[in-house]
């Protein structure tokens, strides 16, 4: 009776909580996995019979090879655009002395909050206009307004996550704000900044309602085709480029893990190696 | 035998860095406004070259806002700045050519120790052959010889300080600030770090201005002291000056502690005596004060009291009644009550033999003419 919560749940019955939880988490996007190796021309589960010619017609195809190019094409220069700005942001939020500096971090995450259609739709015209639409130029600029808040909030992290005096030391050893930015600033949030590049990468890559609106058939993203063949071919070549695409998610994710632990590690080794330096001296 | 060697060098090191004087800093009606609200009063100060200077007062007393004006990092609302005659205050930070110790060290935690003390040479573009004997130079200084390749996560807070003294030093500043570098530290690594830090102006002779809030470091550590409070320089004086004579009710009452009592009247009395009656009903015996103007008080140090279960013939007696004694790190504390419900305070240094007076008992406490101090009360 006088057990904990802890206690009183039998560890099998949390065993098997936390296995559904994972399972709901996980299962819908690892069911595509077996359906692209089918053997069926169409797209099922359970999957029946092993094949690898999804995988081969996909390599083949040039409809499927220039989507996956356009991807890249797209979200590199959308997460170059999204870093630089996300990082200034964050500097002029997080160091500068802004009067307004709460408004300013509100409008700069709103993309974050806001439908991605809203968003879309309201630059459907504006592309138009500028003639920027179903071009490269206009995606780009639509996705790296969706990929800024991802920076602006990793960059605003890792700046919280050191002494201001840091920099106002830099200032009092002689070093002018740019030698100050490259010397001390830049190393200590360099993996904020890539961890925040990377996800801006993948929200572009990710991204279907804004290639919607603003690609063209030249320009097309892989989400874009996907959603197109799921209309029209319901092949099991979408189960292929699903599976490829959720690889390459995983590497991504792995890469961030990595900056991330990165980070920590340089942190979270004060503490510790000040006590093993003290029983040393 | 390589103990006594190192600490010859040393010493021969520093007779010969003391020759470079330290720089003149002159404040001339500085002043930070925000809005209406003053968080420094147009203030003068004078800081003589080599000096070591306490700058101390309660947490927003305008010390650190006037530490932030000197460093460039908060602009003031008006007043002149000279460094060594020199204005600076239309100059950024990176310009000023003085040295700054934070609270938290504010080391750079992806370089080495070297690299941190480098710094400021690698700013200034020294050469790199340069570069490096003053960083042996100064690790030597700080006793951090062999500590050159670690970082500064894998020393102790006390190591992180002197590197931290060594990086603001090592371009031969002639000023150097300190904001509280001893906040961090523990009270045992606070007093070794204190005689390390005096050590070190020895030997490289800059003018240092330190704040604090801890009034007792600051008396320990300074050739002469500001007070500070509400944005204004309440007193500047050697510690013991402003100890032994304060200019204000704060000023008594914030360095060190005191039993202060308010004052009815004032009369002489020969041979250049004054006869002192308290608001408490008590009378006092003082030396005459040459600039007593109306209102005064009266401050008599705890320490100054002797207590004994009779009547002795000092020139102040009070009779009271012990409240309560308590043990403290080599002194004992009485809580007295005298005349009118009044507590008075007395430390009485704890010898071998000395007799613990037990609660309740009446007592008298006395002090010599000397003791009575009298305060302006404005």
């Amino acid at each position: 009776m006088s057990g904990t919560l802890g206690n009183r749940i039998p560890s099998y019955a949390l065993a098997a909580f936390v296995t559904l939880f994972f399972a709901y988490l996980l299962l819908p996007s690892l069911i595509i996995v077996p359906m692209s190796f089918s053997g069926q021309s169409f797209l099922s589960f359970p999957p029946s019979g092993f094949s690898l010619r999804w995988y081969q017609g996909l390599a083949a195809d040039i409809v499927w090879r220039s989507a996956a190019a356009n991807s890249f094409l797209i979200g590199i220069p959308a997460a170059f655009i999204a870093v630089v700005l996300g990082t200034l942001s964050a500097l002029a939020v997080e160091r500068g002395a802004l009067r307004w500096s709460m408004t300013a971090m509100a409008l700069i995450v709103a993309p974050m909050m806001l439908p991605h259609v809203i968003l879309a739709i309201g630059l459907y015209p504006v592309m138009l206009d500028l003639g920027l639409l179903r071009g490269y130029l206009g995606v780009i600029i639509g996705h790296a307004v969706v990929g800024l808040p991802l920076v602006f909030v990793s960059v605003s992290a890792a700046l919280r996550s050191y002494s201001p005096a840091l920099e106002l030391a830099a200032m009092t050893c002689g070093a002018s704000p740019l030698r100050c930015f490259l010397h001390v600033t830049f190393p200590m949030i360099r993996m904020g900044i890539a961890g925040g590049g990377i996800l801006a990468f993948a929200a572009s890559f990710d991204e279907l309602m804004l290639a919607l609106f603003l690609t063209g058939t030249g320009t097309r993203t892989l989400p874009r085709l996907i959603w197109e063949q799921l209309n029209d071919f319901l092949t099991p070549i979408v189960a292929a480029v699903a599976t490829l695409i959720f690889a390459f998610s995983l590497l991504l994710l792995a890469m961030l893990a990595v900056f991330g632990r990165a980070t920590r590690s340089m942190q979270a080794s004060l503490p510790l190696a000040s006590a093993e330096a003290s029983a040393r001296g | 035998m390589a103990e006594p060697r190192t600490i010859e060098a040393q010493s021969g090191r520093a007779a010969e860095e003391v020759e470079r004087a330290g720089a003149s800093l002159r404040l001339e009606a500085i002043e930070k406004r925000y809005g209406t609200l003053a968080a420094l009063e147009p203030t003068d100060l004078e800081v003589r070259p080599g000096e070591f200077f306490g700058l101390i007062g309660p947490s927003g007393s305008g010390k650190s806002t006037l530490l932030g004006m000197i460093a460039g990092f908060v602009p003031p609302s008006g007043g002149r700045i000279l460094l060594n005659g020199a204005d600076i205050v239309g100059l950024p930070p990176y310009r000023r050519n003085l040295g700054m110790v934070f609270q938290n060290y504010a080391l750079f935690p992806h370089m080495s120790v070297a690299e941190n003390i480098a710094f400021p040479l690698r700013m200034r573009r020294l050469e790199r052959g340069e570069i490096e004997a003053r960083v042996a130079r100064m690790l030597e200084i700080v006793r951090l010889a062999g500590y050159a390749e670690r970082t500064p996560a894998q020393l102790s807070g006390g190591q992180q300080q002197r590197v931290a003294l060594a990086r603001a030093a090592s371009y031969d500043p002639t000023l150097l600030l300190m904001d509280e570098p001893l906040g961090a530290l523990d009270k045992n690594l606070r007093e070794e770090m204190q005689y390390e830090i005096k050590r070190f102006h020895q030997a490289i002779g800059a003018t240092i201005l330190y704040v604090t809030h801890d009034q007792d470091e600051a008396a320990t550590m300074s050739d002469r002291i500001a007070i500070l409070n509400h944005g204004r320089v309440m007193q500047v004086g050697r510690p013991r000056e402003l100890y032994e004579s304060p200019a204000s009710r704060f000023v008594a009452s914030f360095l060190g502690e005191a039993n202060l009592f308010e004052v009815a009247a004032v009369s002489q009395t020969p041979p250049m005596r004054l006869r002192v009656e308290t608001k408490d009903g008590l009378t006092l015996s003082a030396n005459q004060h040459p600039q007593l103007e109306a209102d005064a008080i009266v401050c008599v140090r705890p320490e100054a009291i002797q207590i004994a279960k009779n009547a002795g013939a000092a020139a102040n007696v009070i009779s009271g009644q012990v409240i309560d004694v308590v043990y403290t790190a080599g002194s004992l504390r009485y809580r007295v009550e005298v005349a009118g419900g009044r507590i008075v305070l007395v430390r009485r240094p704890l010898q071998r033999q000395s007799t613990v007076i037990e609660v309740g008992s009446p007592v008298y406490l006395s002090w010599d003419v000397a003791d009575t101090i009298l305060v302006p009360n404005p």
